[in-house]
């Protein structure tokens, strides 16, 4: 595997000893390519026959508190506008990367925009922002879930630390079920090169019913989620 | 904390527990609210028992080839810059982690779930290093806030508190100053955590699955604690049983549908994070020191015996949330941080029978928990399985099943509970007759299910109508 640049291999130790204690209880050697006997199928691509994918998508986004705005490339910046007025730039910190020229200049003028050369400081501004906008990778309509895979330019801590994630959601980007987001991470993952280091699931605000079992919306995460779905690229 | 939290015998602990009424009316609620939403969330899915046997068979697959697995495992997180460590024993690991901590001067940490961890003593062996270590699962920090008050379910770990109890626990211990309302709560401990977080040196976490084929670590929470530990942090430590991998992203899928189904019901929870090695040169938040542990401590022992599925459980408490038992007597009861019937099966097997042989008999066999189990572990199977080992090695039952189930508050009369079961196989049948010593030793339980020549299997859907019964029968006796 051809190693991305700089980066070291990691030690790894005991295995040879550790293994050999039970290798005589378990299949010797490499195992044949496995199928799984029994495919499972989601009812969703049964659904998805009837109902449109972003429907979908947004009907099960409602159920974990997550609101969606639908807008499309013309109008994306008024919708964002507004999700952000009264907010300082200061207070708005994004990871977008995009050929949209209306949304870069957008972006530039009212957003604090994620910098890899400031280091750190980006993450001191993602805990002082009151709102942390990211543009997805894959969205699932199963589960009304969006998928960021973090690099350079798009940091982490920008869907985690500010109080309202703001996410951008391109139609053409929403798949149906974990299924296809996996096949797209395997492509990306096995690329030696460039594989994103962290790969975050996130389906609607954080949450906890860990006190007497009632539900609190907003715990280490954004306290609110909003999903702008842009019809078109 | 270890694998053991209590001491004192079994039955006593069941006495002492079951006259907290809080802590009684907590379980059976959370059980029937997760049950319902499990159900729900299954149903939508479509055919959830291809989505089982698809889920069995990857783990079996898995366990069965363990060796090659992880030595992909271990290859691919090393190509891709992250150290893996392999330890034999609770020990090993403890001193390896102490000493990454120790090399990086490091005095700050934040931990996310890890039940591996609580089964090494992690937090103990760090603390008297000199470091401090933080619980930031908001259930696992309550508990922790309170002098480590041991955990009761495995995806709820502080299920058996009440809010005023936390509330006052917060006044006392973290200078709160406003009501018992769970949000006001939550948004104390989340200030809290928040500067925890921001100053930490070091996070430690758990892992739900690691990929072999890809390296990656999954990890699946709702609060998002897990992804603090691994965004802040400049060194990660990920603690893992030897045993929760699976071979690739395609099985990953199957795997987590499963698990969060079955766990709490949802399609997927708020957040499933995939860690690919550190963080590279150019990223700017992430750990640039990434340390997987790969523990044993006992995992290997099973490997090859008649309790080799055990090792297929994905933790989900599935089969805490249907048991009538656990129900019955809640989780410190099992003296475990593995309650339920889970816990019953595996903790015996990690910690020896010495302390824990009493555990494969809270159990009224009903299979409630084979049933729902997202990867078919046959546990009333296993519990069976222990105690015709137990008698073997010991002569005896340690404990005699009538006086237990008198215990349970399930009294000698609730036969009925058994007389709908259907056949399974016959394979434990004959293993129960065999052992003559446990079932022909007077008029409990087991004499009623030996007579019928039938194990009794509750299906989920009859369970709650034998739960409320149950529950008036008991009312009837009590008055
Ligand atoms: S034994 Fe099965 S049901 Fe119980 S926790 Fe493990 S996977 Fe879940």
């Amino acid at each position: 595997m051809k190693a991305r640049k700089n980066m070291k291999k990691g030690n790894v130790q005991n295995r040879e000893h550790f293994l050999s204690r039970f290798a005589d209880r378990v299949q010797e050697g490499v195992p044949a390519k496995r199928e799984n006997k029994v495919k499972p199928i989601s009812s969703i691509y049964n659904l998805l026959e009837k109902e449109s994918i972003e429907d979908v998508f947004i009907g099960n986004a409602r159920t974990i508190h997550a609101e969606t705005i639908r807008t499309n490339t013309e109008n994306l910046t008024e919708v964002l506008e507004s999700i952000c007025e009264n907010v300082a730039k200061d207070q708005i910190l994004s990871s977008i990367q995009t050929d949209n020229e209306k949304l870069e200049n957008w972006t530039s003028k009212r957003t604090v925009q994620w910098t890899p050369q400031d280091g750190n400081q980006n993450v001191i501004t993602a805990a002082q922002s009151r709102i942390g906008i990211t543009y997805c990778d894959i969205a699932l309509a199963e589960s009304g879930t969006v998928v960021l895979m973090n690099e350079q330019n798009k940091g982490r801590s920008v869907s985690l630390l500010p109080e309202v994630h703001v996410v951008i959601i391109p139609k053409s980007r929403i798949v149906p079920r974990l299924k296809e987001a996996m096949e797209i991470i395997n492509g990306r993952v096995n690329r030696a090169d460039s594989f994103p280091t962290c790969v975050n699931f996130i389906t609607g605000p954080s949450n906890s019913a860990d006190i007497e079992f009632v539900l609190v919306v907003g715990v280490h995460g954004p306290l609110e989620t909003i999903y702008v779905l842009v019809e078109d690229e | 904390m270890s694998i053991k939290i209590k001491e004192g015998k079994f039955k006593d602990r069941v006495t002492d527990e079951m006259k907290n009424d809080f802590m009684r009316k907590a379980v059976s609620g959370a059980q029937d609210s997760l049950g319902n939403r499990r159900l729900t969330s299954t149903d939508k899915l479509g055919d959830w028992e291809s989505w089982r046997t698809a889920g069995s068979e990857i783990r079996k697959h898995t366990i069965d080839n363990l060796v090659h697995y992880l030595s992909m495992l271990s290859e691919q997180i090393s190509a891709k810059g992250g150290h893996v460590y392999f330890a034999e024993t609770d020990e090993d690991a403890r001193n390896y982690i102490k000493e990454v901590v120790r090399n990086k001067n490091a005095t700050k940490v934040v931990k996310s779930k890890s039940m591996v961890t609580e089964e090494i003593g992690l937090n103990t062996a760090l603390e008297e290093i000199g470091c401090e270590v933080v619980e930031t699962d908001l259930g696992e920090y309550i508990l922790q806030v309170d002098d480590h008050d041991p955990p009761s379910h495995i995806v709820a770990p502080a299920l058996h508190k009440k809010k005023e109890q936390i509330r006052d626990l917060f006044v006392e211990k973290l200078g709160y100053d406003k009501t018992e309302d769970p949000g006001e709560l939550a948004k104390h401990a989340r200030k809290m955590l928040r500067e925890k977080f921001l100053g930490a040196e070091i996070g430690i976490t758990g892992c739900n699955f690691a990929v072999a084929e890809t390296g990656t670590i999954c990890i699946v929470t709702n609060e998002g604690n897990a992804r603090m530990v691994t965004t802040i942090p400049k060194t990660q430590i990920t603690v893992m049983g030897m045993e929760r991998l699976v071979p690739s992203l395609e099985d990953l899928d199957i795997m987590v549908s499963l698990l969060t189904r079955a766990a709490v019901g949802q399609p997927i929870s708020s957040y499933v994070t995939l860690l690919n090695g550190p963080k590279a040169e150019e990223e700017v938040d992430g750990p640039e020191d990434l340390h997987v542990v790969i523990v044993d401590n006992g995992r290997s022992k099973i490997l090859g015996t008649e309790f080799q599925d055990i090792l297929n459980c994905i933790r989900c408490g599935a089969c805490l949330n249907v048991c009538p038992v656990y129900r019955h007597i809640g989780g410190h009861s099992y003296g475990s941080i593995y309650q339920g019937p889970v816990g019953a099966v595996l903790t015996p097997l990690l910690d020896g029978y010495d302390d824990h042989k009493d555990l494969p008999y809270a159990s009224t066999l009903c299979g409630a928990c084979t049933d729902v189990c997202p990867v078919k572990i046959p546990l009333h199977d296993l519990l069976l399985k222990h105690r015709q080992e137990i008698v073997e090695q010991g002569g005896r039952a340690p404990i005699s099943e009538k006086l237990l189930m008198k215990a349970f508050g399930f009294g000698a009369s609730s036969g009925g509970l058994y007389e709908s079961g259907t056949k399974i196989a016959s394979v434990s049948l004959k293993m129960l007759l065999r052992n003559k010593e446990t079932i022909s030793n007077g008029p409990g339980m087991m004499k009623e299910w030996t007579n019928s020549k039938e194990f009794p299997t509750l299906k989920t859907s009859r369970f709650r109508d034998w739960m409320s019964k149950h529950e008036s029968e008991k009312k009837h006796e009590e008055r």
